[in-house]
């Protein structure tokens, strides 16, 4: 894994030793709110309904057991006992002091974790694929560019103060798991016709209120050139974004407005003009970063395990497991392993301080001491030994951590919402959890197969609505809780934005109107195989809209 | 409508509200009732002029009646979900409520 060269120590001390005086200013008085918030949220501090919320970054949502024992450890200490893992590969804290906060970031620079650049019109926590260097599908490891682009932009003096937030996604499969097309810059490797890697780059997607589906702006972009290029992309959109209104001024409402073609002369205008050595990757550079991400050294094994197979035919909990949970890949006799943490009525994206431990020990023991965050909010263990999966899912099941349901209904991605959100316009949490007991039933869930939905509690979008299968959006209308259903979304590579059914739904006939949404599906699909966004697309909203609105007798 | 005073208190950032004697409460029980928003914006703007508000972040006034906070959260508030939940906590565990055990 990548370790912290000096340059990354040395910013990381400094820069928590600039925000404890700033802290202990703030607490004597000699700042002012005013004059502190800004200077708090450059390191991750916001303040929410009940507290301050403390975001950290898990880089490409990549991390090591001591690196998850430390999150326990700051949950235990000095939070409640849990943390809220998100959509985004980060970690939120809910209830940290702000007195507190200095301690908290020296305990994270401890294991090279900080909480720089996690707010802010700045370029975010650069995001990937979860299962990057172990899925058998993978062309080649993106993280290794996802770690060169999170040095180049950490701190960059030009891109500090960018028009609005920025956020860059990468994968290396074919199989988007990164939902690049929904983010500012997405880049995908690719092989050209010659056999050579490099990317393909999308640009201008986004969420939020106005949800963009990315532009494919290049087919192919070498290597040596991600820099030189993302920051052709940059400051295209530093000179030319708007900062005249907060809500046209990502990349996404630039490549909107002045079309694809327009962006794609431009940025290749800069590209041409400065495309200077000063910026070009030399190869020994790129070797040196993917030496850190080399996959750990796993023996080809048996591409069956007898060990599973005994126990999958003789328990049928453990057979589901292993045909949502386990993924292929790109040594025999391994596998990717999901751990879900969307258990029947739980809060999707929480865990415990002793569920970390317990994932870190797991990882320690079996996975080659990895661990990643995925967008979905759920942790993978990816380098397990297929032998090892009976013992590895009791150890998960004795910890309430062995949920069989990763892709499934009840695989929720759910923003906290109005339980804890300063911008919420509803609650988001309790309806996951409604939906998730509505389909309890393993075997009900097993049969619907793929379904993706997706809940947010506001425009923000942080639950990445828009691209739910089932998408849905809290709203307050007048006082009332209300909820705007979305189908046909989609994050994958087949990325699109779902369409809004109708009126909404209260919080007590939403759930009625998902599962309206569900038997609608099951009745008219071909069969099980044509899965639900399948079978949307080739219905359309019609027969759903009906089901939905049966007008009144 | 009567309103109170509320904001989040600066060290620990948890929820309060402007009490006894200009005194920051975390429990809305204890939060003086006002006759009606302007009497709150009033004294939230002695309680500032008197550097009485150095303590907390973000105050402001927010409709309330004494009668409310009985009725939560099973029932159906006549505050504002979102002030409810500032002053009980998550609807989903880990408020005052669960710390206080009930
Ligand atoms: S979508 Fe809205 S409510 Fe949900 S976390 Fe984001 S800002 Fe908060």
């Amino acid at each position: 894994m990548y370790r912290y060269d000096e340059f990354d120590a040395g910013f990381v001390a400094e820069r928590v030793a600039q925000f404890t005086d700033q802290v202990e200013r703030r607490l004597a008085g000699t700042l002012s709110e005013d004059q502190f918030k800004p200077l708090r949220l450059m390191n991750g501090v916001y303040l929410q309904l009940h507290a301050y919320m403390l975001r950290v970054a898990i880089p490409y949502g990549t991390l090591s057991s001591r690196q998850m024992r430390c999150f326990a450890h700051i949950a235990r200490t000095y939070d409640k006992g849990y943390g809220h893992f998100t959509t985004r590969q980060n970690l939120q804290f809910n209830w940290p002091a702000l007195k507190d906060v200095p301690a908290i970031l020296r305990e994270l620079a401890a294991v090279e974790m900080h909480c720089i650049q996690t707010s802010g019109n700045c370029i975010r926590n650069t995001t990937a694929d979860q299962f990057a260097g172990a899925a058998a599908d993978e062309i080649e490891d993106p993280r290794p560019y996802a770690e060169i682009i999170r040095q180049w932009s950490s701190l960059h003096p030009e891109f500090s103060f960018l028009p609005r937030k920025f956020k860059i996604a990468l994968t290396g499969a074919p199989s988007d798991r990164a939902a690049i097309q929904v983010h500012d810059i997405g880049y995908q490797v690719v092989k050209d016709a010659m056999g050579e890697v490099g990317f393909a780059v999308y640009v201008g997607g986004g969420q939020g209120r106005t949800p963009l589906i990315a532009h494919r702006i290049r087919e192919f972009l070498p290597k040596a050139d991600l820099l030189s290029y993302t920051n052709s992309i940059l400051r295209v959109y530093n000179l030319e974004g708007r900062r005249d209104n907060k809500f046209k001024a990502r990349i996404k409402i630039l490549v909107h407005e002045k079309g694809a073609d327009a962006i794609r002369e431009a940025v290749e205008a800069d590209f041409a003009a400065n495309h200077d050595a000063g910026l070009t990757l030399p190869q020994g550079e790129i070797d040196r970063i993917t030496a850190y991400f080399t996959l750990p050294d796993l023996a080809a094994r048996p591409q069956v395990s007898a060990a599973v197979e005994a126990r999958r035919t003789s328990d049928p909990a453990f057979a589901r497991f292993l045909a949502r949970n386990v993924f292929p890949h790109k040594v025999p006799g391994h596998g990717v392993l999901t751990v879900s943490l969307k258990p029947t009525d739980g809060i999707p994206g929480d865990a415990t301080a002793e569920q970390m431990d317990h994932l870190a020990d797991l990882a320690q023991r079996y996975s080659a001491d990895e661990l990643r965050v995925s967008h979905e909010q759920n942790i993978v263990l990816p380098h397990v030994r297929l032998d090892d999966l009976p013992a590895i899912y009791d150890s998960l099941r004795a910890n309430d951590l062995a949920a069989d349901n990763v892709g499934l209904v009840s695989d929720i991605i759910c923003c906290p919402g109005l339980d804890y959100c300063a911008l919420a316009t509803a609650r988001s949490i309790p309806i996951a959890q409604a939906i998730s007991k509505r389909f309890a039933e393993p075997e009900r869930t097993a049969e619907i197969g793929d379904l993706r939905v997706k809940i947010s509690g506001c425009i923000n979008a942080c639950g990445h609505h828009h691209v739910g299968h089932i998408g849905i959006l809290g709203l307050d209308k007048a006082g009332q809780e209300t909820y705007q259903l979305t189908l046909g979304g989609s994050a994958d590579e087949r990325c699109s934005i779902g369409d809004i059914t109708g009126r909404g739904f209260s919080a007590e006939r939403i759930v009625d109107a998902v599962e309206t949404v569900v038997d609608t599906y099951l009745s008219h699909r071909t069969g099980a195989e044509e899965s639900f966004i399948d079978a949307y697309r080739r219905l359309g909203m019609k027969p759903f809209k009906e089901a939905l609105y049966v007008p009144a007798a | 409508m009567t309103a109170i005073v509320s904001a989040n208190l600066l060290a620990t950032g948890r929820v309060a509200y402007l009490g006894r004697e200009g005194a920051w409460v975390e429990d809305i029980a204890e939060a003086t009732v006002y006759s009606d928003a302007a009497a709150a914006e009033a004294e939230l703007a002695a309680a500032q002029q008197r550097g009485g508000a150095l303590g907390v972040v973000e105050p402001f006034v927010t409709g309330y009646t004494r009668a409310d906070h009985r009725t939560l959260p099973e029932g159906r508030p006549t505050m504002a979900l979102r002030d409810a939940i500032r002053a009980f906590g998550p609807t989903v565990g880990y408020g005052r409520r669960a710390e206080q055990g009930d």
